[in-house]
């Protein structure tokens, strides 16, 4: 286990085309969002799609304007706020997914936007495979997980596969270690 | 009488593609559709077929080949301002010749067809000339007709469907002109044409459609059958997006029955 303030280091070691699983300790959660989006990003030609099914992308963009966190090269796909009929009007940045459970519309919309803004390097993060698994049988997640990470690969993006230590499951653990090639788990500063 | 010397039978991996530009469906097709075939695309109503067939043009007309759309069901003007807005569409491509668009009011008004309820044989041939004469005197290597299913509601007896589907396909093909041809069923159909000759005759056949699982709409597209070239025979979602149509194979869930169901 590591202290959130040293994944950026460990990040740093990661080569691309690298899976990697995080599993976040939830006070640390927005800490993680923040190390994935600026400063594994800083000063490189790289951009993240960050893919939500836990929160919606308004609030962690929220955050990120808190923290003055730069968005300009985030993209997010955000598959709650349909659900949640939390979408009064499309919003720059912000592709939507209608439901969770539509995994290969994920897909479809990732390949989007590699395809859209073309960049040298790109990071995607799904966030999280827990709430993935509450709207998905395992058997269909773990399809979904294998068919994105290795066309990933084949982008050469580094991903990044969040999960909840709270929420620890035997499954989705074993899941996680069949697809990704490491395995951090992040505690709290604090 | 064809004798045994005249017959070349070109192998499947030695018969030229027409890449279709559209990324998905060239890795489903193994390279592309093989030159001068004739395919249907077929489906019903919000599956893509429109966008998916124009998109095929517009990727041809860009790599210098001329391409051809007949306009059946709509203008083609309004058809254009309805279809997602291409990141990759160049308007230039339609004022060089190499994008062409005619509605078939003004192929049947020229042909005295207009307020014909019914075409005779004769008439079908005077339609399928003048498609040919559009062909040659411009030259088009890929074409799409949107829809077929639209003319043969004036042909009326399968007959007549089987003699202007055959007719158009031969002479297409004769001219290694490479075509997409639109057919409309109903989402309950159990076949893959309106009229059940189209399918039997065309050399490809590619089935859009939409499925329901688990309350969700998901755009689906599965090639069903390709003369001339080895394919997956697998289903796959679609998106229609700026950057073009996208595919994804469609996920089985380790042989969960997933509630999917055609629409």
């Amino acid at each position: 286990m590591i202290d959130v303030k040293e994944l950026p280091e460990k990040l740093e070691s990661l080569e691309s085309g690298s899976a990697v699983a995080l599993k976040v300790d939830v006070e640390a959660y927005f800490d993680v969002i923040t190390a994935l989006t600026d400063d594994f990003t800083r000063g490189k030609e790289m951009q993240v799609i960050y893919t939500t099914s836990t929160i919606s992308s308004s609030t962690i963009i929220q955050v990120l304007d808190a923290f003055d966190i730069d968005r300009s090269k985030v993209q997010f796909v955000d598959a709650v706020s349909y659900m949640t009929m939390g979408v009064d009007k499309q919003r720059e940045g912000v592709t939507y997914v209608e439901s969770p459970t539509m995994l290969e519309n994920l897909s479809l919309k990732i390949e989007y936007l590699l395809k859209k803004y073309p960049t040298e390097k790109n990071t995607v993060v799904i966030d999280s495979i827990d709430s993935l698994a509450i709207h998905n049988n395992n058997r269909i997640l773990s399809e979904f997980m294998h068919i994105l990470i290795s066309n990933l690969r084949s982008h050469d993006c580094y991903t990044f596969v969040m999960s909840v230590s709270e929420q620890e499951s035997e499954d989705i653990d074993n899941m996680l270690a069949m697809v990704c090639d490491d395995f951090i788990e992040i505690s709290s500063s604090e | 009488m064809e004798t045994k010397d005249d017959i070349s039978i070109i192998p499947d991996e030695k018969r030229e593609k027409c890449v279709t530009g559209i990324e998905g469906l060239d890795t489903i097709l193994n390279g592309g559709i093989p030159r001068g075939n004739s395919v249907l695309i077929t489906g019903s109503c919000g599956t893509g077929k429109t966008t998916l067939s124009l998109e095929f043009l517009v990727h041809g007309a860009r790599k210098d080949e001329n391409c051809l759309f007949i306009s059946v069901t709509e203008a083609s003007e309004k058809m254009l301002n309805n279809v997602v807005p291409y990141d990759f569409f160049d308007e230039s491509l339609i004022e060089q010749g190499k994008l062409n668009f005619v509605d078939t009011p003004d192929i049947y008004e020229e042909l005295g067809l207009r307020d014909k309820s019914e075409f005779s044989f004769k008439e079908i041939n005077e339609l399928v000339d003048k498609i040919e004469e559009l062909v040659v005197e411009n030259d088009i290597e890929r074409l799409v007709v949107d829809s077929v299913t639209s003319i043969c509601f004036q042909l009326k007896t399968e007959e007549k469907i089987r003699d202007f589907m055959l007719n158009l396909m031969k002479t297409l093909s004769s001219h290694g002109c490479t075509s997409l041809l639109v057919s409309e069923i109903s989402p309950e159909a159990e076949r893959y044409s309106q009229y059940g000759v189209e399918e039997a005759i065309a050399d490809g056949i590619i089935m859009m459609g939409n499925m329901e699982r688990q309350g969700d709409l998901l755009r689906t597209l599965q090639v069903v059958k390709m003369r001339g070239t080895d394919h997956s025979r697998a289903k796959y979602v679609l998106d229609l997006t700026a950057v073009g149509v996208l595919l994804v194979p469609m996920l089985k869930g380790g042989g969960f029955d997933a509630g999917g169901e055609n629409k």
